[in-house]
């Protein structure tokens, strides 16, 4: 169906190019509505912008500068399908509008389309479309799909071409810390929020790199500010209570994960580590008691049985580790293979 | 008084509970609490605390069970008089002879401070009771406080060894809580433990059911006046599903008058092995089965060759019924105390004469409770020696290739405590062990407990929750990129053809200018195509200057105004130029001269190139300058005057590369007029420099 219709297209734009000359005059009206229209567009008046792009095509229906533009407009306004469309037709008409086709996979990416939104920002930049922003969406879909390294080619090019570009640090931070490169991401966190201050994301996962360095103290410090700038910044409470039970603030851990969990996204490992802490101040009842409802809730998150395992075998109830271990197991999780060993012997 | 000697050794776990208080030659200082130091300056009250201290002083003479009697009536007195020193440290050691070691400490403390000299032991029990609470480096200040505060030489003596032994305990229970051992110990409540003394678990050969000594009351029980405890009984408890049935009593014969214990079954459940504490200091007797008469046989003595009469008290058969583990008291075997015998079945189906089994097993002090893992590889049992923390310790030893066992290893801390611990038995997989101890917490004095090996250190799991990739702020839909204006053609568009004047339709191949009329800078310049067609595109709407040079035609100037002029629309604007012939004249406009001379100003100069560019152009014409005034002054003044100016003309024209050839120059003064010399604008007129095409 969609090829029938840029088939339809093809043709109707043929027949209108061939017999739709434009005199000069068209011509020049057609421009400076274009303009006219931009000009509009960057000053946010979305509206009359619309209205010139429009009033551009009925001028020249060939017009892809104008369906491109437009799409633009669609796209602020969240109309994602008539983006869509506005952005098709603008590449049926000009198939070298790079900028074109970076703003479909921009649309596209965070949806399921698999693969389709980096072939896009691939087509965008090999058009020319050369700008920090197709290469950090490049980047993104490929972390998502494996390819770290060239990943990180692509947020070194964003960076090149953009030096304040604070996303592009952060993702760059994150790809680094996977690497096991920590103080390398700890740089980059640190560069994001010199060009963009306010920015409690970053601030979390900086105090989760402090926490791989063995900086407690600064991971707080980093997790406060995260939560300062978002107090609904659950992971990072979360955080902190984990850095506070490590400098022994079991009060303060407890809190923490407390407040997390009251935000209202109950994420099983909030769950788990509050129920860590339980067991580490002898209530391991309490803990398992945690642990079995977010096991009714979550069924297929190892890390539950593993830690619900563990505190069970702080119970004397050996039988019912082994079984949690053995679920680890069974849930693809290598976690736990060294505790089931212990269940094997004697 | 020596509580001990009066235990005797009749009793079975009695002696082995308080052994680590009392070994032989230690006594119990009976202090008394006088009446006058007692006595407060309140009256009231105090009749009936000194009663009370009258009956806790009759329970603590009879000392070993009844210290807690003892230490009920004292607390009651404490409370008309806190601060006796005397008082304060039977208190203590009440505390310290029953539960609470803790309180011990501080009662003992508080005698102390207040009368160091209120007992010879009160350094030693305030030693004990650290040891007890594992405070091992306080317990070994206080014990060498007491060493050296016994005045008399044979005292120290006679107890430098016994002290010697306690320090020994301590460095071993230094060591061994150090690296504390992952278990769980768990009583096995209140189904088997009572608020009495409960030890020795055997599990039956399917592991189904329980068998244990326990020291409370049943029915018309009557306390042994040895230790002031009720005699000890077989109880059974079934395993149903992991859970412990309440226990029962066994009935006859099982259980008599006197102490019976069960001390052992063998793999196939058809022999009992029991003890009976009324025979011969304490014998192992053995009960079968008969399955024909569906009932247990008599107990009857195992063999007079493993009977001695210094007593028995427990013992182990192994799976293969060939070998008989069993302690004993009998001097000409043991190594000092108990130890464990080995006697081994003939061929004949007779017991072996016992042996000792073993001088690394063994030790000059005592050994109880042994048993043998299922597979007969691990020998568990009880002594007082090795690096035992204190009292009874549980020690494990391993088969070796040789056929001897090896030197025992402690189980560790926590299953090991400065207090007794003993009995220690594994279910028939091995996957627990249970044993006999006294433990903060229990149900009574001495209770069952489980023993669950946890395996290696693990860490509980926390993890730290995040987000790597930050990406932009959803919903996901506005712009990221600044969009750029078009490069639109803002120009005017300027578009004709260039025409030969005459004809007016034949196109001419030309160059045509745009300057700025200003600045005579060129703004932009077109060539006309065969057709004569030109487009010019001019960036601004407003004056321009025009001109145009074709070869064989006369340059034409003018003037361009595009103010007020859209660029939506194209400007048509065709041109005509006047062919050259031969006597073709044109007058040279904007030539200025300073006054009276024939000297070019500057402001001439655009004129001048206009001409220059005519004659490149044009490269085989010839052109005369001429020079003209009106009639004003001298004709010979104007004649020379005009003459000079065409030959400034001409000067410069050849000074920019004209070809002397090309030109030629004349005065003519007031001779050729072109308008009326009687008005000032027909003399201006006249006052001229033109050009003749005087060939081709």
């Amino acid at each position: 169906m969609k090829k029938c219709t840029v088939f339809l297209l093809l043709v109707f734009f043929s027949i209108q190019a061939v017999t739709g000359q434009l005199t000069f005059s068209e011509s020049r009206q057609r421009d400076k509505l274009l303009n006219e229209g931009i000009s509009l567009l960057i000053r946010g008046e979305y509206q009359m912008a619309e209205a010139r792009f429009s009033e551009c095509l009925e001028i020249d229906s060939t017009f892809a500068p104008a369906y491109f533009q437009r799409g633009r407009i669609w796209l602020e306004w969240g109309e994602i399908d008539e983006a869509m469309q506005d952005l098709d037709t603008a590449l049926i008409l000009d198939p070298d509008m790079g900028e074109a086709y970076f703003y479909k996979g921009y649309i596209l990416y965070g949806s399921d389309s698999t693969g389709l939104d980096a072939d896009l920002f691939d087509t965008a930049i090999e058009k020319g479309f050369e700008d920090a922003w197709a290469y950090y969406f490049r980047a993104l879909c490929r972390v998502r799909n494996g390819m770290e390294g060239m990943a990180l080619n692509d947020l070194n090019t964003a960076i090149e071409i953009r030096e304040d570009f604070a996303l592009a640090y952060h993702e760059r931070a994150g790809i680094k810390r996977l690497a096991g490169d920590l103080q390398g991401s700890h740089f980059d966190y640190q560069t994001a929020l010199e060009y963009q201050p306010h920015f409690p994301l970053a601030y979390n996962n900086m105090g989760s790199v402090k926490m791989l360095l063995g900086d407690y103290q600064g991971a707080i410090a980093d997790y406060t500010q995260a939560v300062a700038q978002d107090p609904d910044l659950g992971m990072a409470m979360n955080n902190r209570g984990y850095a506070r039970y490590y400098m022994g603030n079991m009060e303060g851990a407890l809190q923490d994960f407390d407040d997390a969990i009251a935000l209202g996204d109950t994420i099983p490992e909030m769950i788990m580590n509050k129920a860590s802490l339980m067991a580490k101040q002898n209530q391991p009842d309490l803990a398992l008691q945690l642990l079995d409802l977010m096991v009714e809730k979550y069924p297929d998150e190892a890390t539950l049985y593993l830690n619900r395992g563990l505190i069970r075998e702080l119970t004397g109830d050996l039988n019912g580790a082994c079984e949690d271990w053995q679920k680890v197991k069974e849930l693809g999780s290598a976690e736990a293979d060294a505790y089931i060993k212990e269940c094997n012997e004697p | 008084m020596n509580h001990n000697r009066r235990i005797g050794l009749s009793i079975n776990m009695a002696v082995v509970i308080l052994v680590s208080l009392t070994l032989p030659g230690w006594s119990q200082e009976d202090v008394k609490i006088r009446k006058g130091e007692f006595k407060t300056g309140i009256e009231i009250g105090f009749s009936e605390a000194w009663k009370s201290i009258k009956q806790g002083d009759r329970y603590f003479k009879k000392g070993v069970g009844t210290y807690d009697l003892a230490r009920d009536h004292y607390l009651f007195a404490e409370q008309y008089n806190p601060n006796n020193a005397a008082l304060n440290y039977k208190l203590g050691a009440c505390y310290l002879f029953t539960d609470n070691k803790y309180e011990a400490i501080n009662y003992l403390r508080k005698a102390y401070t207040s009368d160091p000299q209120v007992s010879d032991d009160i350094l030693l029990l305030m030693a004990r009771a650290f040891q007890l609470v594992l405070e091992f480096d306080l317990a070994i200040e206080y014990y060498n406080a007491h060493l050296e505060a016994l005045d008399k030489e044979a005292d120290r003596i006679a107890y430098s060894a016994r002290l010697r032994k306690y320090l020994d305990e301590c460095v071993h229970g230094k060591e061994l809580s150090r690296e504390p051992i992952r278990v769980i110990i768990q009583n096995l409540g209140e189904q088997i433990n009572s608020r009495y003394d409960e030890y020795n678990p055997v599990f039956d050969t399917g592991d189904s059911s329980l068998y244990f000594t326990s020291r409370r009351p049943f029915e018309k029980s009557k306390r042994n006046p040895a230790d002031n405890k009720y005699n000890e009984d077989i109880y059974r408890a079934a395993l149903t599903e992991g859970s412990f049935e309440p226990a029962e009593r066994l009935h006859k014969p099982f259980n008599t008058k006197h102490n019976n214990s069960l001390v052992g079954v063998s793999s196939d459940g058809e022999t009992l092995f029991l003890y009976r504490g009324d025979i011969e200091g304490g014998d192992i007797q053995i009960s079968q089965w008969n399955s024909k008469k569906g009932k247990w046989s008599r107990p009857r003595g195992i063999s007079t060759r493993l009977s001695s009469r210094d007593g028995e008290t427990s013992a182990f058969l192994t799976k293969d019924g060939n070998e008989l583990y069993y302690i004993s008291k009998n001097k000409d075997l043991t190594l000092g105390g108990k130890d464990i015998l080995i006697s081994r079945l003939d061929s004949k189906g007779r017991w072996t004469k016992p042996e000792n089994l073993s001088k690394l097993v063994n030790t000059e002090y005592d050994e109880e409770g042994v048993f043998i893992t299922p597979d007969g590889n691990t020998l568990f049992f009880a002594s007082q020696g090795h690096n035992s923390m204190g009292g009874f310790d549980i020690f494990r030893s391993e088969m070796q290739p040789n056929g001897t066992w090896s030197s025992p290893q402690n189980l560790g801390y926590p299953i090991n405590t400065p207090d007794d611990e003993v009995f220690f038995i594994t279910d028939k997989i091995g996957q627990y062990g249970y044993y006999s101890a006294i433990r903060e917490g229990g149900v009574g004095a001495k209770d069952l407990y489980k023993v669950i090996y946890l395996g290696a250190e693990k860490e509980l799991v926390f993890r730290t929750l995040d987000q790597l990739v930050a990406g932009p702020e959803y919903p996901r839909t506005g712009v990221l990129t600044v969009p750029k204006l078009l490069n639109v053609d803002t120009s005017y568009v300027v578009t004709g053809k260039v025409l030969d004047t005459i004809v007016g339709v034949i196109p001419l191949v030309g160059k045509i200018s745009f300057m700025d009329p200003n600045t005579g800078a060129i703004e932009s310049f077109v060539i006309s195509d065969s057709t004569g067609k030109y487009t010019a595109r001019l960036p601004e709407a407003k004056v321009y200057g025009v001109e145009i040079h074709s070869a064989g035609y006369l340059y034409f100037l003018d003037v361009l105004d595009l103010s007020g002029a859209s660029n939506q629309e194209m400007i048509h604007l065709n041109f005509y130029l006047r062919k050259v012939e031969v006597g073709t004249k044109v007058v040279l406009e904007n030539i200025y001269f300073e006054t009276g001379k024939a000297v070019l100003r500057p402001e001439s100069f655009d004129a001048l190139d206009q001409v220059f560019r005519f004659l490149e152009n044009n490269p085989s014409i010839r052109l005369e300058i001429s020079g003209h005034t009106d009639n004003t002054g001298s004709l010979r003044i104007n004649e020379r005057l005009s003459r000079e100016r065409a030959k400034a003309v001409v000067d410069w024209l050849v000074s920019k590369g004209i070809s002397p050839e090309m030109l030629d120059y004349q005065g003519y003064a007031d001779t050729q007029p072109v308008d009326t010399n009687d008005t000032a604008e027909g003399r201006e007129k006249n006052r001229r420099v033109e050009f003749k095409v005087i060939s081709k």
